[in-house]
């Protein structure tokens, strides 16, 4: 009887602190879970601002590719191909000639 | 149990019992109250931005985009010193403080300060830290090339609802419907992220244009216009097999990224929506018709010695004075007593049945708003003269577009095409919605096609009214126009004021090209052949050799062969 007595004393307060290591897990995780929704919101912030830039580049790099651009740049000496001016060389065979013609 | 052992049970009995009892109200009686004023406080309604889809030309080069960019917002009541506010924004907005001060001093809770800013000048704005002001992320179109094919793309409004050309036709394609989501935040306001990035885009337009052959059109009739002082010009150039427009322009033209820093007039896309009268290029009408019928032969003489014909007790003369004429040479040399003859053998109603068959009185169908479908009168409404006149191009108004589908039947063999400029629809995920097909119907014969090519070849040979259109290595075949226009303030055609066109195709035989140039009252000289058929020769040449082209006689050169070089 006082055997059994001694056991549910044991349990007892070993019941409360598993409780209690229950509870505060909880806590824990569910605080961790939140602090990662911050982080990832941060994360994805970053993203678009990021994204944003590369959009704002892509107009830019768009608007310098632009046909006009080329010609106009007159200092790098680009203009539009002359049929007469142009020749295009094609490999034959490996180690053979080459074949020159006005076709691409 | 003792006295104070039974009050602390009690105590704490009654403390739980009022816990519970609140909690039974605020879970049971009252939940929808408080669920309500907590998802306020905890959850935010946000609208997903919509992105609009972007338009590329037929190499997929970015023709219009979206860039991101703020929108500033007030609250006036949150204003704690607008005076102090004005002049710290006036300084940023390029606006007078007096005008901010007017705007935000209304009842409304919500006003728009400035819309649509760059982000490097909201960032300045954030820093000034200022009560009351807020930012919206809205998406901007814009538009890389500027004024590149300002009248094909169009334009959107301040909302990003397309209002002119593609971005108007495609408006319904290209955006989609906005959706909005809750987002979890906290006391502070923060996000709480669910890890999903949301964004709603509209479907991608690609275009038949060409960027460098829409470039090269452009240039050219830039300088042609400036070169003969002319009011207003127009170009297009098509695949004459397809309908496919390579190229269109108008002049004068407009910055996309600013369109309304310009007079209504400049945004028009003259080439759609702009009639003109077309004089001699209007002739293949009735020559197509006559050899179609059978009614003539290339070699069939008309006597043009007089110089002028009677139609309908008015007499109509020839530029020149002609002595006796080929039907291939009333065409080359741009006869109208020979022409007025050769409808006059047709008669009229073969002559209306092959204009409407050439697509005239009718609106070519192209993707474009405001198209016109041109001034026809059917052959009850005709005048004694009418045929003589309109079979050089008068009493008749049609649009650039019209003249150059006509010439299209005879270069692709004899049939008509549908102009169109939007090639491929694709969805957001890659998928086509939708893809153009060539659209035909066949007007006149092959062999007519051939012959009448045969005829127009030699406008732009040594005799012709053409030869400054000739592009050297590839034969063209077209035909010139020059057409009075009527003073408003006479009603008669103007003694002074006229409409130079060249019409045409290159190279004849196999054409790649339709291209149709058009300038309004050019000063100093007046005729297509002189005026525009320059501006052809230019833009085909170069176009010609943008597209790899072959010359014509690149295979009477036959092929270089080069020996490898040994490598030392």
């Amino acid at each position: 009887m006082r055997k059994r007595n001694r056991s549910v004393s044991f349990l007892k307060p070993f019941f409360v602190v598993t409780m209690l290591f229950l509870v505060f897990s909880l806590v824990w995780l569910r605080s961790g879970v939140v602090s990662l929704e911050y982080s990832i919101s941060r994360l994805e912030e970053k993203k678009a601002e990021l994204l944003r830039d590369r959009k704002l580049l892509g107009a830019q790099k768009s608007h310098l590719l632009s046909v006009d651009k080329f010609e106009t740049a007159s200092a790098n000496g680009f203009v539009f191909p002359d049929r007469m001016k142009v020749v295009y060389v094609k490999r034959v065979e490996d180690g053979g000639t080459y074949k020159a013609s006005f076709r691409p | 149990m003792n006295t104070r052992a039974l009050l602390l049970t009690t105590a704490v009995l009654i403390g739980f019992l009022s816990v519970s009892l609140r909690l039974v109200d605020v879970m049971l009686f009252n939940h929808e109250k408080y669920s309500a004023r907590a998802k306020s406080q905890q959850i935010k309604k946000e609208s997903i931005p919509v992105r609009r889809g972007m338009i590329l030309d037929r190499t997929g080069r970015d023709l219009a985009i979206n860039i991101d960019t703020e929108s500033l917002f007030c609250n006036p009541r949150d204003v704690s010193a607008p005076a102090d506010m004005a002049r710290a924004l006036s300084r940023e907005i390029n606006r007078r403080p007096d005008e901010i001060i007017t705007k935000i001093s209304g009842k409304k809770r919500f006003i728009w300060l400035e819309r649509k800013m760059d982000r490097a000048e909201a960032q300045r704005i954030k820093c000034l830290k200022l009560s009351g002001i807020g930012f919206v992320p809205e998406m901007k179109r814009y538009y890389p090339k500027g004024s590149l094919a300002s009248h094909i793309i169009g334009y959107v409004n301040i909302d990003n609802s397309g209002i002119e050309g593609i971005e108007s036709k495609y408006n319904s394609y290209l955006t989609a419907s906005p959706e909005e989501f809750y987002v979890q935040r906290d006391a502070k306001g923060h996000h709480l992220s669910e890890g999903q990035t949301k964004d709603i885009q509209g479907n991608d337009l690609i275009l038949t244009l060409d960027e460098g052959l829409q470039y090269i059109l452009e240039k050219n009739l830039e300088e042609a216009a400036t070169h003969w002082k002319a009011a207003s010009a127009t170009a297009i150039m098509m695949n004459p097999y397809t309908g496919e427009i390579l190229a269109m322009a108008s002049r004068p033209d407009f910055d996309l990224n600013s369109p309304g820093n310009v007079k209504p007039g400049q945004r028009r896309n003259r080439a759609v929506t702009d009639c003109y009268e077309p004089g001699s290029t209007f002739k293949i009408i009735v020559g197509a018709a006559a050899l179609e019928e059978k009614a003539v032969t290339p070699g069939m003489r008309f006597d043009c010695s007089a110089g002028s014909v009677e139609v309908g007790g008015r007499r109509i003369k020839d530029a020149h004075r002609h002595g006796v004429l080929t039907f291939q040479e009333v065409i080359q040399k741009s006869s109208n007593v020979g022409t007025i003859k050769i409808a006059l053998k047709l008669g009229k109603d073969t002559v209306y049945d092959y204009i409407r068959k050439f697509g005239f009185g009718n609106k070519t169908g192209i993707d474009l708003p405001g198209e016109v479908s041109g001034l026809l009168r059917p052959p009850d409404r005709w005048s004694g003269m009418s045929i003589g006149a309109i079979a050089i191009g008068q009493e008749v108004a049609v649009t650039p577009l019209q003249v150059l589908r006509a010439y299209a039947v005879i270069a692709n063999g004899g049939s008509l095409v549908k102009p169109h400029l939007v090639s491929e629809i694709r969805s957001p995920s890659g998928g086509t919605l939708f893809r153009a097909e060539p659209e035909k119907k066949r007007v006149i014969s092959a062999e007519t096609a051939r012959r009448f090519r045969e005829i127009l070849k030699t406008v732009t040979e040594e005799g012709g009214t053409a030869t400054e259109a000739a592009v050297d290595g590839n034969q063209v075949a077209g035909k010139t126009g020059t057409a009075q226009l009527i003073d408003p303030a006479t009603r008669r055609y103007s003694r002074d004021k006229f409409v130079s066109s060249f019409v045409g195709f290159v190279p004849a035989d196999q054409p790649r090209i339709a291209m149709i140039v058009v300038l309004h009252e050019p000063k100093g000289q007046i005729y297509g052949g002189i005026v525009a058929g320059p501006v052809f020769r230019k833009i085909a040449d170069e176009s010609l050799s943008y597209l790899g082209v072959l010359r014509d006689d690149a295979s009477d050169k036959g092929l270089l062969l080069v020996s490898e070089k040994k490598r030392s």
